[in-house]
């Protein structure tokens, strides 16, 4: 009997320290819990004057498509990541070349050589780790930009060329998703917002593609401003805050530090949106 | 009846092709676009029309008359028009 009252003790004892350990834990993550939130709060803290902590979450939960990690996509990466997006999922099929350095800045001289999009992912997860950064060393083409792009919420459109930039326009209308278009040219730069079957599609606005002829002159800077203003437009979008530039592009002039806003509309006649009812 | 005046802007390649930014064109109550775009384009004609007659615009240029899109090279334009016209930025 005494044997299996010390058993039945040394169990509840056994039992109790169990219970004891388990509260331990749970206190230990209510800790860990807690630090999270006050480095989220005070990595955040500037921004959360203005977003506050709903807005924050929207960011938190976003989940997106960035289409290339060059000069637009580094620039706009880096904020990004900074401002808190959840999950950042980045396509790029390019290695780092040293001609790249000017202007693509999440790239380092170490990195020539490295896939962009793993060179994207080191940085951008030192500088953000709470950041879910997805990669796809992969190009974009009509066949795979839906698998890619995926369940992403929006697409940011860091691309250099038309071709994938036509992909991402119809995949963006097939999903009814909207698309952050930028483009940049020497010390120019254009920028616009397109929101499937509310504005012109990239199609409403340039029909055909430019002929493409030798390299695009590129000023790093030019990439900083026009992707500036493509992350802000998704922030703005994400926290359902502002006006977004819809059927308005922006054109940037840094020779003349001038900016162009242009009217749009949508193309009745076009091959990828239909148009509605307006016209171009 | 005096002249029209028209300020035409220019962007990306346009401005180099041209040699500046925004050019001021005068042109007769009758004169169009296409008018318009013959002189300042005077001599690389090509890059913006599809062939020496001039008929038609290459498909990539935008042309924007008071901000609004024009597809119409014949129309006819009013004194203090603003037409812009760029191909589209495509590096990234």
């Amino acid at each position: 009997m005494s044997r299996c009252r010390s058993a039945v003790a040394m169990s509840e004892q056994v039992a109790g320290e169990w219970c004891v350990g388990r509260e331990v834990k749970a206190g230990v993550r209510e800790r860990e819990r807690e630090k999270m939130e006050r480095m989220r709060s005070e990595r955040y803290r500037r921004q959360l004057i203005l977003f506050g902590e709903e807005g924050q979450k929207r960011l938190r939960s976003a989940k997106i498509f960035v289409a290339g990690a060059g000069g637009l996509g580094s620039a706009s990466l880096l904020y990004l990541t900074a401002a808190g997006i959840g999950r950042i999922r980045i396509a790029d099929c390019d290695t780092v070349e040293e001609s790249n350095l000017n202007r693509q800045i999440l790239h380092f001289h170490e990195d020539i050589g490295k896939q962009k999009v793993i060179s994207a992912k080191e940085k951008l997860e030192r500088l953000n780790p709470e950041v879910d950064i997805e990669i796809l060393a992969e190009s974009i083409t009509e066949e795979n930009v839906d698998t890619i792009v995926g369940d992403s919420e929006l697409i940011v459109d860091a691309m250099d060329n038309f071709q994938a930039r036509y992909a991402l326009n119809k995949c963006a209308i097939r999903k009814k998703i909207p698309l952050f278009h930028g483009a940049v040219y020497g010390f120019e730069g254009q920028i616009t917002t397109i929101i499937p079957e509310r504005t012109a599609c990239l199609r409403c606005i340039f029909p055909k593609a430019p002929s493409g002829a030798g390299e695009t002159p590129v000023v790093g800077a030019t990439c900083g401003v026009v992707a500036s203003i493509q992350v802000s437009e998704v922030l703005k979008y994400l926290l359902r805050r502002g006006s977004l530039l819809e059927n308005r592009m922006l054109w940037w002039d840094g020779l003349n530090a001038r900016i162009e806003e242009i009217s749009l509309r949508r193309n009745p006649k076009c091959e990828d949106c239909g148009g509605g009812d307006e016209g171009v | 009846m005096s002249p029209l005046r028209v300020r035409v802007k220019l962007f990306a390649s346009f401005r180099e092709l041209v040699g500046a930014s925004e050019v001021e064109v005068e042109l007769n109550a009758e004169d169009t676009l296409r008018d318009v775009l013959l002189k300042v384009f005077e001599g690389a004609c090509d890059k913006i029309f599809e062939d020496a007659s001039a008929k038609k615009l290459r498909d990539y240029v935008v042309v924007l008359r008071n901000r609004r899109h024009v597809q119409d090279i014949f129309t006819k334009l009013e004194d203090g028009d603003e037409i812009s016209i760029f191909p589209p930025a495509s590096g990234g």
